[in-house]
Protein backbone atom coordinates (compact mmCIF):
# COMPACT_ATOMS: atom_id res chain seq x y z
CA UNK A 1 0.00 0.00 0.00
CA UNK A 2 2.11 2.82 -1.27
CA UNK A 3 -0.03 5.63 0.14
CA UNK A 4 0.24 4.34 3.67
CA UNK A 5 4.00 4.09 3.32
CA UNK A 6 4.11 7.77 2.40
CA UNK A 7 2.15 8.65 5.51
CA UNK A 8 4.39 6.47 7.64
CA UNK A 9 7.50 8.09 6.18
CA UNK A 10 6.09 11.57 6.68
CA UNK A 11 5.14 10.75 10.26
CA UNK A 12 8.59 9.40 11.01
CA UNK A 13 10.24 12.54 9.62
CA UNK A 14 7.87 14.91 11.36
CA UNK A 15 8.42 13.27 14.73
CA UNK A 16 12.18 13.50 14.27
CA UNK A 17 12.53 16.87 12.62
CA UNK A 18 15.31 18.28 14.78
CA UNK A 19 17.95 17.47 12.20
CA UNK A 20 20.65 19.46 13.93
CA UNK A 21 20.68 16.95 16.75
CA UNK A 22 21.96 14.27 14.40
CA UNK A 23 24.92 16.42 13.60
CA UNK A 24 26.20 17.09 17.09
CA UNK A 25 24.39 14.53 19.24
CA UNK A 26 22.40 17.19 21.06
CA UNK A 27 18.78 16.95 22.12
CA UNK A 28 15.96 19.25 21.20
CA UNK A 29 14.88 21.18 24.26
CA UNK A 30 11.92 23.17 23.05
CA UNK A 31 8.32 23.13 24.21
CA UNK A 32 7.41 20.21 21.95
CA UNK A 33 8.98 17.86 24.43
CA UNK A 34 6.14 18.25 26.88
CA UNK A 35 3.81 16.57 24.37
CA UNK A 36 3.83 12.88 23.53
CA UNK A 37 3.82 11.43 20.07
CA UNK A 38 1.29 8.62 19.68
CA UNK A 39 3.79 6.01 18.44
CA UNK A 40 7.01 4.60 19.81
CA UNK A 41 9.66 7.26 19.25
CA UNK A 42 12.42 7.64 21.81
CA UNK A 43 12.63 11.15 23.20
CA UNK A 44 16.36 10.75 23.47
CA UNK A 45 16.57 10.52 19.72
CA UNK A 46 18.60 13.57 18.63
CA UNK A 47 15.87 14.41 16.15
CA UNK A 48 12.89 13.90 18.44
CA UNK A 49 10.61 16.89 18.76
CA UNK A 50 8.30 15.40 21.35
CA UNK A 51 8.30 12.77 24.08
CA UNK A 52 7.72 9.03 23.93
CA UNK A 53 4.52 8.08 25.76
CA UNK A 54 5.97 4.83 27.10
CA UNK A 55 9.11 6.59 28.29
CA UNK A 56 6.94 9.27 29.85
CA UNK A 57 4.84 6.67 31.68
CA UNK A 58 7.91 5.14 33.28
CA UNK A 59 9.42 8.51 34.09
CA UNK A 60 6.24 9.63 35.78
CA UNK A 61 6.03 6.36 37.70
CA UNK A 62 9.48 7.17 39.05
CA UNK A 63 8.38 10.61 40.16
CA UNK A 64 7.22 10.57 43.76
CA UNK A 65 5.04 13.60 43.23
CA UNK A 66 3.04 12.19 40.36
CA UNK A 67 3.29 8.42 40.20
CA UNK A 68 0.38 7.76 37.90
CA UNK A 69 0.40 10.01 34.87
CA UNK A 70 -3.13 11.16 34.18
CA UNK A 71 -1.85 13.29 31.35
CA UNK A 72 -0.15 10.47 29.46
CA UNK A 73 -2.77 7.81 30.16
CA UNK A 74 -5.49 10.26 29.17
CA UNK A 75 -3.70 10.97 25.91
CA UNK A 76 -3.20 7.26 25.17
CA UNK A 77 -6.80 6.42 26.00
CA UNK A 78 -8.03 9.22 23.78
CA UNK A 79 -5.81 8.21 20.87
CA UNK A 80 -6.78 4.56 21.26
CA UNK A 81 -10.48 5.37 21.36
CA UNK A 82 -10.14 7.30 18.12
CA UNK A 83 -8.41 4.61 16.07
CA UNK A 84 -7.26 1.73 18.24
CA UNK A 85 -4.06 0.46 16.65
CA UNK A 86 -4.46 2.83 13.71
CA UNK A 87 -1.44 4.62 15.16
CA UNK A 88 0.56 1.41 14.81
CA UNK A 89 -0.38 1.08 11.19
CA UNK A 90 0.20 4.66 10.11
CA UNK A 91 2.20 6.76 12.55
CA UNK A 92 4.69 4.63 14.44
CA UNK A 93 8.24 5.10 13.10
CA UNK A 94 9.49 1.86 14.56
CA UNK A 95 6.65 -0.08 12.98
CA UNK A 96 7.53 1.56 9.68
CA UNK A 97 11.15 0.47 10.00
CA UNK A 98 10.10 -3.13 10.55
CA UNK A 99 7.84 -3.03 7.51
CA UNK A 100 10.68 -1.74 5.38
CA UNK A 101 12.85 -4.58 6.61
CA UNK A 102 10.14 -7.10 5.71
CA UNK A 103 10.49 -6.00 2.11
CA UNK A 104 14.05 -7.36 2.08
CA UNK A 105 13.96 -10.48 -0.11
CA UNK A 106 14.77 -13.04 2.57
CA UNK A 107 12.69 -16.19 3.07
CA UNK A 108 9.59 -15.50 5.14
CA UNK A 109 8.57 -17.67 8.07
CA UNK A 110 5.24 -19.26 7.26
CA UNK A 111 4.29 -20.97 10.48
CA UNK A 112 1.68 -19.09 12.54
CA UNK A 113 2.93 -17.37 15.66
CA UNK A 114 2.15 -19.28 18.89
CA UNK A 115 -0.61 -17.38 20.75
CA UNK A 116 1.45 -17.15 23.94
CA UNK A 117 3.94 -14.89 22.17
CA UNK A 118 1.18 -12.49 21.24
CA UNK A 119 0.32 -12.10 24.88
CA UNK A 120 3.89 -11.39 25.91
CA UNK A 121 3.48 -7.70 25.10
CA UNK A 122 0.90 -7.34 27.86
CA UNK A 123 3.39 -8.77 30.33
CA UNK A 124 5.99 -6.30 29.05
CA UNK A 125 3.51 -3.50 29.69
CA UNK A 126 2.51 -4.67 33.15
CA UNK A 127 5.94 -5.60 34.42
CA UNK A 128 8.52 -3.41 32.70
CA UNK A 129 6.55 -0.26 32.00
CA UNK A 130 4.22 -0.09 34.97
CA UNK A 131 5.20 -2.67 37.57
CA UNK A 132 8.89 -2.24 38.21
CA UNK A 133 9.09 1.57 38.04
CA UNK A 134 6.02 1.97 40.27
CA UNK A 135 7.02 -0.70 42.78
CA UNK A 136 10.45 0.82 43.23
CA UNK A 137 9.02 4.26 43.83
CA UNK A 138 6.46 2.95 46.30
CA UNK A 139 9.06 1.05 48.29
CA UNK A 140 11.39 4.02 48.43
CA UNK A 141 13.96 2.54 46.09
CA UNK A 142 15.65 4.14 43.13
CA UNK A 143 13.16 3.79 40.33
CA UNK A 144 14.26 3.44 36.73
CA UNK A 145 12.54 3.01 33.35
CA UNK A 146 12.86 -0.76 33.06
CA UNK A 147 11.47 -1.05 29.55
CA UNK A 148 13.63 1.73 28.13
CA UNK A 149 16.70 0.58 29.94
CA UNK A 150 16.53 -3.16 29.32
CA UNK A 151 14.47 -3.73 26.25
CA UNK A 152 13.37 -0.96 23.95
CA UNK A 153 15.04 -1.44 20.59
CA UNK A 154 13.54 1.77 19.27
CA UNK A 155 15.58 3.64 21.85
CA UNK A 156 18.78 1.90 20.85
CA UNK A 157 18.17 2.50 17.16
CA UNK A 158 16.89 6.06 17.33
CA UNK A 159 18.77 7.36 20.35
CA UNK A 160 21.59 5.10 21.43
CA UNK A 161 23.30 4.69 18.11
CA UNK A 162 22.90 8.20 16.65
CA UNK A 163 23.94 9.85 19.90
CA UNK A 164 26.94 7.55 20.30
CA UNK A 165 27.98 8.29 16.74
CA UNK A 166 27.66 12.05 17.03
CA UNK A 167 28.79 12.67 20.59
CA UNK A 168 32.25 11.44 21.49
CA UNK A 169 31.80 12.10 25.18
CA UNK A 170 28.94 9.67 25.33
CA UNK A 171 31.01 7.04 23.58
CA UNK A 172 33.18 6.94 26.66
CA UNK A 173 30.26 5.73 28.73
CA UNK A 174 29.30 2.67 26.67
CA UNK A 175 29.31 -0.58 28.60
CA UNK A 176 27.74 -4.03 28.82
CA UNK A 177 24.20 -2.78 28.98
CA UNK A 178 24.68 -1.25 25.57
CA UNK A 179 26.03 -4.54 24.24
CA UNK A 180 22.86 -6.25 25.45
CA UNK A 181 20.55 -3.60 24.00
CA UNK A 182 22.38 -3.71 20.69
CA UNK A 183 21.99 -7.50 20.55
CA UNK A 184 18.28 -7.16 21.21
CA UNK A 185 18.02 -4.59 18.43
CA UNK A 186 20.02 -6.57 15.90
CA UNK A 187 18.12 -9.77 16.68
CA UNK A 188 14.84 -7.97 16.20
CA UNK A 189 15.91 -6.29 12.98
CA UNK A 190 16.89 -9.68 11.59
CA UNK A 191 13.61 -11.32 12.60
CA UNK A 192 11.74 -8.38 11.05
CA UNK A 193 13.11 -9.49 7.69
CA UNK A 194 11.55 -12.94 8.13
CA UNK A 195 8.42 -12.15 10.12
CA UNK A 196 6.05 -9.22 9.71
CA UNK A 197 6.51 -6.60 12.46
CA UNK A 198 7.72 -8.99 15.17
CA UNK A 199 8.20 -6.33 17.84
CA UNK A 200 4.66 -5.07 17.38
CA UNK A 201 3.25 -8.56 17.64
CA UNK A 202 5.26 -9.84 20.57
CA UNK A 203 6.81 -7.08 22.65
CA UNK A 204 5.41 -3.60 22.15
CA UNK A 205 3.75 -2.27 25.31
CA UNK A 206 2.27 0.67 23.45
CA UNK A 207 0.68 -1.64 20.91
CA UNK A 208 -0.69 -3.60 23.85
CA UNK A 209 -2.48 -0.53 25.16
CA UNK A 210 -3.98 0.39 21.80
CA UNK A 211 -4.85 -3.27 21.15
CA UNK A 212 -7.18 -3.25 24.12
CA UNK A 213 -9.11 -0.41 22.54
CA UNK A 214 -9.47 -1.85 19.04
CA UNK A 215 -12.95 -3.12 19.73
CA UNK A 216 -14.13 0.29 20.90
CA UNK A 217 -12.41 2.63 18.49
CA UNK A 218 -14.42 5.20 16.62
CA UNK A 219 -12.55 4.62 13.37
CA UNK A 220 -12.48 1.00 12.35
CA UNK A 221 -12.75 -1.45 9.48
CA UNK A 222 -16.17 -2.95 8.96
CA UNK A 223 -17.20 -6.11 7.14
CA UNK A 224 -20.38 -5.62 5.15
CA UNK A 225 -23.06 -8.26 4.88
CA UNK A 226 -22.25 -9.09 1.28
CA UNK A 227 -19.00 -10.70 2.40
CA UNK A 228 -18.74 -14.09 0.78
CA UNK A 229 -16.35 -15.67 3.23
CA UNK A 230 -13.56 -16.21 0.69
CA UNK A 231 -10.96 -15.59 3.36
CA UNK A 232 -8.69 -13.44 1.21
CA UNK A 233 -8.53 -10.84 3.98
CA UNK A 234 -7.26 -13.36 6.49
CA UNK A 235 -4.64 -14.73 4.17
CA UNK A 236 -3.25 -11.33 3.38
CA UNK A 237 -3.12 -10.08 6.97
CA UNK A 238 0.46 -9.66 8.14
CA UNK A 239 -0.57 -9.62 11.79
CA UNK A 240 -2.63 -12.86 11.55
CA UNK A 241 -5.59 -10.96 12.95
CA UNK A 242 -8.90 -12.85 13.01
CA UNK A 243 -10.82 -9.71 12.11
CA UNK A 244 -10.23 -5.95 12.21
CA UNK A 245 -11.49 -5.64 15.76
CA UNK A 246 -9.02 -8.26 16.90
CA UNK A 247 -6.38 -6.79 19.23
CA UNK A 248 -3.74 -7.78 16.70
CA UNK A 249 -5.14 -5.68 13.85
CA UNK A 250 -2.99 -2.61 13.17
CA UNK A 251 -5.53 -1.11 10.73
CA UNK A 252 -3.11 -1.13 7.83
CA UNK A 253 -5.98 -1.47 5.39
CA UNK A 254 -4.52 -4.29 3.36
CA UNK A 255 -7.69 -6.35 3.74
CA UNK A 256 -9.75 -3.43 2.50
CA UNK A 257 -7.69 -3.30 -0.69
CA UNK A 258 -7.70 -7.06 -1.17
CA UNK A 259 -11.37 -7.81 -0.68
CA UNK A 260 -12.74 -9.00 -4.04
CA UNK A 261 -16.31 -7.95 -3.28
CA UNK A 262 -15.50 -4.69 -1.52
CA UNK A 263 -17.12 -5.96 1.67
CA UNK A 264 -14.30 -4.62 3.85
CA UNK A 265 -14.51 -0.88 4.37
CA UNK A 266 -13.13 1.86 6.58
CA UNK A 267 -15.97 3.23 8.65
CA UNK A 268 -17.03 5.32 11.60
CA UNK A 269 -18.33 2.90 14.13
CA UNK A 270 -22.11 3.00 14.46
CA UNK A 271 -23.28 2.32 17.97
CA UNK A 272 -21.70 -0.81 19.34
CA UNK A 273 -22.43 -3.06 16.39
CA UNK A 274 -20.07 -6.05 16.42
CA UNK A 275 -17.84 -6.55 13.41
CA UNK A 276 -18.57 -9.55 11.28
CA UNK A 277 -15.44 -11.58 10.74
CA UNK A 278 -14.29 -12.22 7.21
CA UNK A 279 -15.19 -15.87 6.92
CA UNK A 280 -18.46 -17.81 7.14
CA UNK B 1 -8.26 5.85 -0.62
CA UNK B 2 -11.30 5.87 1.60
CA UNK B 3 -12.40 9.32 2.76
CA UNK B 4 -12.77 8.48 6.42
CA UNK B 5 -9.32 7.05 6.66
CA UNK B 6 -7.88 10.00 4.83
CA UNK B 7 -9.57 12.43 7.16
CA UNK B 8 -8.50 10.60 10.26
CA UNK B 9 -4.93 10.38 9.06
CA UNK B 10 -4.84 14.03 8.05
CA UNK B 11 -6.25 15.04 11.41
CA UNK B 12 -3.66 13.09 13.33
CA UNK B 13 -0.89 14.37 11.09
CA UNK B 14 -2.01 17.97 11.45
CA UNK B 15 -1.86 17.61 15.20
CA UNK B 16 1.67 16.36 14.93
CA UNK B 17 2.58 19.11 12.50
CA UNK B 18 1.19 21.77 14.80
CA UNK B 19 3.22 20.40 17.65
CA UNK B 20 6.37 20.27 15.61
CA UNK B 21 5.91 23.73 14.16
CA UNK B 22 5.43 25.14 17.61
CA UNK B 23 8.46 23.23 18.68
CA UNK B 24 10.97 24.24 16.09
CA UNK B 25 10.34 27.91 16.77
CA UNK B 26 11.90 27.81 20.19
CA UNK B 27 14.84 25.70 21.19
CA UNK B 28 16.98 26.82 24.05
CA UNK B 29 20.25 25.25 24.88
CA UNK B 30 22.15 22.50 23.21
CA UNK B 31 24.80 24.86 21.90
CA UNK B 32 28.29 24.45 23.26
CA UNK B 33 29.04 27.59 25.19
CA UNK B 34 32.70 27.68 25.89
CA UNK B 35 33.06 31.43 25.82
CA UNK B 36 32.42 32.45 29.39
CA UNK B 37 33.92 35.93 29.43
CA UNK B 38 37.56 36.74 28.81
CA UNK B 39 40.44 35.38 30.82
CA UNK B 40 41.81 37.94 33.26
CA UNK B 41 45.04 38.06 31.29
CA UNK B 42 48.35 36.49 32.08
CA UNK B 43 49.33 32.87 31.54
CA UNK B 44 45.92 31.36 32.23
CA UNK B 45 44.87 28.49 29.98
CA UNK B 46 42.08 29.16 27.50
CA UNK B 47 38.53 28.62 28.74
CA UNK B 48 36.94 25.55 27.29
CA UNK B 49 35.71 22.04 27.87
CA UNK B 50 38.75 20.02 26.91
CA UNK B 51 41.32 18.63 29.30
CA UNK B 52 43.96 21.28 29.80
CA UNK B 53 41.55 24.17 29.40
CA UNK B 54 40.16 26.28 32.18
CA UNK B 55 36.65 25.24 33.11
CA UNK B 56 33.93 27.82 32.44
CA UNK B 57 33.22 29.88 35.52
CA UNK B 58 29.80 30.17 37.16
CA UNK B 59 28.04 31.55 40.20
CA UNK B 60 25.08 29.61 41.51
CA UNK B 61 22.81 29.62 44.53
CA UNK B 62 23.44 26.79 46.92
CA UNK B 63 20.75 24.53 48.27
CA UNK B 64 20.29 25.68 51.82
CA UNK B 65 21.40 29.24 51.13
CA UNK B 66 24.48 31.08 50.05
CA UNK B 67 26.29 31.13 46.76
CA UNK B 68 29.22 29.42 45.14
CA UNK B 69 31.55 30.78 42.47
CA UNK B 70 33.72 28.21 40.78
CA UNK B 71 36.76 30.39 40.28
CA UNK B 72 36.83 31.23 43.99
CA UNK B 73 37.41 27.57 44.79
CA UNK B 74 40.88 27.66 43.26
CA UNK B 75 43.67 26.59 45.52
CA UNK B 76 42.11 23.20 45.88
CA UNK B 77 41.08 20.62 43.30
CA UNK B 78 37.38 20.49 42.48
CA UNK B 79 35.16 17.49 41.74
CA UNK B 80 32.11 18.82 39.94
CA UNK B 81 29.19 16.42 39.67
CA UNK B 82 26.37 17.41 37.30
CA UNK B 83 23.19 15.50 38.07
CA UNK B 84 19.42 15.51 38.46
CA UNK B 85 17.36 14.06 41.28
CA UNK B 86 15.33 11.82 39.01
CA UNK B 87 18.13 10.08 37.17
CA UNK B 88 18.81 6.60 38.60
CA UNK B 89 22.58 6.42 37.99
CA UNK B 90 22.91 9.93 39.43
CA UNK B 91 21.30 8.77 42.64
CA UNK B 92 23.33 5.59 42.71
CA UNK B 93 26.62 7.45 42.81
CA UNK B 94 25.59 9.81 45.61
CA UNK B 95 26.68 7.54 48.49
CA UNK B 96 30.13 7.27 46.90
CA UNK B 97 30.34 11.04 46.54
CA UNK B 98 29.26 11.48 50.13
CA UNK B 99 31.92 9.07 51.32
CA UNK B 100 34.65 10.82 49.37
CA UNK B 101 33.41 14.12 50.77
CA UNK B 102 33.69 12.85 54.30
CA UNK B 103 37.18 11.47 53.81
CA UNK B 104 38.74 14.04 51.50
CA UNK B 105 36.54 17.07 51.94
CA UNK B 106 39.34 19.09 53.44
CA UNK B 107 41.58 18.53 50.43
CA UNK B 108 39.16 18.65 47.53
CA UNK B 109 35.95 20.58 46.93
CA UNK B 110 33.07 18.27 46.07
CA UNK B 111 30.26 20.19 44.41
CA UNK B 112 27.02 18.80 43.06
CA UNK B 113 25.10 20.83 40.48
CA UNK B 114 21.47 19.97 39.89
CA UNK B 115 20.72 20.98 36.31
CA UNK B 116 17.35 22.29 35.10
CA UNK B 117 15.59 21.47 38.37
CA UNK B 118 13.64 23.81 40.62
CA UNK B 119 14.89 24.69 44.08
CA UNK B 120 12.10 23.01 46.01
CA UNK B 121 12.46 19.68 44.22
CA UNK B 122 16.18 19.67 44.98
CA UNK B 123 15.68 20.75 48.59
CA UNK B 124 13.21 17.93 49.14
CA UNK B 125 15.57 15.42 47.63
CA UNK B 126 18.67 16.57 49.51
CA UNK B 127 16.85 16.56 52.82
CA UNK B 128 15.79 12.97 52.28
CA UNK B 129 19.05 11.70 50.86
CA UNK B 130 21.55 12.68 53.54
CA UNK B 131 23.86 14.52 51.17
CA UNK B 132 26.37 16.60 53.09
CA UNK B 133 28.43 18.15 50.30
CA UNK B 134 27.34 21.45 48.76
CA UNK B 135 24.75 21.21 46.03
CA UNK B 136 24.29 24.16 43.67
CA UNK B 137 21.08 24.93 41.80
CA UNK B 138 21.00 25.52 38.06
CA UNK B 139 17.28 25.76 37.36
CA UNK B 140 17.73 27.78 34.17
CA UNK B 141 20.29 25.40 32.76
CA UNK B 142 22.98 28.06 32.33
CA UNK B 143 25.77 25.85 33.58
CA UNK B 144 24.21 23.00 31.61
CA UNK B 145 24.55 25.10 28.47
CA UNK B 146 28.08 26.30 29.29
CA UNK B 147 29.24 22.76 29.86
CA UNK B 148 27.33 21.44 26.85
CA UNK B 149 25.45 19.01 29.04
CA UNK B 150 23.41 16.62 26.91
CA UNK B 151 23.30 13.80 29.41
CA UNK B 152 23.64 13.13 33.09
CA UNK B 153 25.35 12.21 35.25
CA UNK B 154 28.74 13.54 34.34
CA UNK B 155 31.64 14.69 36.48
CA UNK B 156 34.46 17.13 35.87
CA UNK B 157 37.74 17.05 37.76
CA UNK B 158 39.57 20.38 38.03
CA UNK B 159 43.01 20.98 39.45
CA UNK B 160 43.78 23.74 41.94
CA UNK B 161 44.05 26.29 39.13
CA UNK B 162 40.62 25.48 37.79
CA UNK B 163 42.02 23.64 34.80
CA UNK B 164 40.17 20.54 33.60
CA UNK B 165 42.19 17.44 34.48
CA UNK B 166 39.67 14.68 33.85
CA UNK B 167 36.11 14.01 32.79
CA UNK B 168 33.76 11.15 33.67
CA UNK B 169 30.79 10.54 31.38
CA UNK B 170 27.94 8.68 33.07
CA UNK B 171 27.82 7.32 36.60
CA UNK B 172 30.82 6.27 38.62
CA UNK B 173 31.70 4.75 41.97
CA UNK B 174 34.18 5.32 44.76
CA UNK B 175 37.02 3.69 42.87
CA UNK B 176 36.26 5.72 39.78
CA UNK B 177 36.17 8.98 41.71
CA UNK B 178 39.45 8.22 43.46
CA UNK B 179 41.13 7.26 40.22
CA UNK B 180 39.99 10.53 38.64
CA UNK B 181 41.20 12.51 41.66
CA UNK B 182 44.55 10.75 41.83
CA UNK B 183 46.11 13.16 39.40
CA UNK B 184 45.09 16.31 41.22
CA UNK B 185 45.10 15.47 44.90
CA UNK B 186 48.14 16.86 46.70
CA UNK C 1 -24.05 -0.79 25.51
CA UNK C 2 -20.72 -0.48 23.80
CA UNK C 3 -21.41 3.04 22.62
CA UNK C 4 -22.14 4.06 26.18
CA UNK C 5 -18.91 2.50 27.37
CA UNK C 6 -17.05 4.33 24.64
CA UNK C 7 -18.64 7.65 25.57
CA UNK C 8 -17.73 7.05 29.19
CA UNK C 9 -14.15 6.24 28.30
CA UNK C 10 -13.89 9.33 26.13
CA UNK C 11 -15.02 11.43 29.05
CA UNK C 12 -12.57 9.63 31.29
CA UNK C 13 -9.76 10.19 28.81
CA UNK C 14 -10.43 13.89 28.48
CA UNK C 15 -10.88 14.31 32.20
CA UNK C 16 -7.67 12.47 32.87
CA UNK C 17 -5.79 14.55 30.31
CA UNK C 18 -7.07 17.80 31.74
CA UNK C 19 -6.40 16.72 35.30
CA UNK C 20 -2.87 15.81 34.36
CA UNK C 21 -2.44 19.18 32.68
CA UNK C 22 -3.66 20.97 35.77
CA UNK C 23 -1.17 19.09 37.91
CA UNK C 24 1.67 20.36 35.79
CA UNK C 25 2.55 16.94 34.43
CA UNK C 26 3.68 18.18 30.98
CA UNK C 27 6.54 20.05 32.61
CA UNK C 28 7.65 16.86 34.33
CA UNK C 29 7.41 14.95 31.04
CA UNK C 30 9.53 17.63 29.43
CA UNK C 31 12.24 17.37 32.06
CA UNK C 32 12.92 13.75 31.37
CA UNK C 33 12.77 14.31 27.67
CA UNK C 34 15.40 17.01 27.34
CA UNK C 35 18.28 15.54 29.29
CA UNK C 36 19.66 12.17 28.48
CA UNK C 37 20.03 9.78 31.35
CA UNK C 38 22.46 7.39 29.73
CA UNK C 39 21.48 4.28 31.56
CA UNK C 40 17.84 4.94 30.92
CA UNK C 41 18.37 4.45 27.22
CA UNK C 42 20.67 1.51 27.67
CA UNK C 43 24.18 2.87 27.90
CA UNK C 44 26.58 1.84 30.59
Amino acid sequence: MAKRAWIQAAAALLQNGYLRGFGDGSLYRGPGKQFCVPGLNCYSCPGALAACPIGALQAMAANVRFGLSFYVYGFLLLTGLIGGRLVCGFLCPFGFIQELLYRVPLGKWRRPLPPVLRRLKYAVLLVLVIGIPTALTLTGGISFPAFCQWLCPAGTLEAGIPVALANERIRGALGWLFVWKLSVLLGLLYVAMRLFRPFCRVLCPLGAIYALLNRLSVVHIRTESHCQGCGACRRVCGMEAADPDDPECIRCGRCVTCCPTGARRWAWRRGGAPVRSGEN
Amino acid sequence: MNKILLRAAVLLLLTLLAGCAAGTVGNAGGSPGAEAGGSPGGAEAAIGLAVGQTAPDFTLTLNGGGEVTLSQLRGQPVFLNLFTTWCPPCREEIPALQKIYEEYGDRVSIIGVSVTESADVVAEFIAASGVGYPVALDPDGIVAADYDVQFIPQSWVLDSDGVIADYIPGGTDEAGILAALAGVLP
Amino acid sequence: MKSRLRALLFALALGSLLFGLSRGEPAAVMQKAVLLCLECIGFG
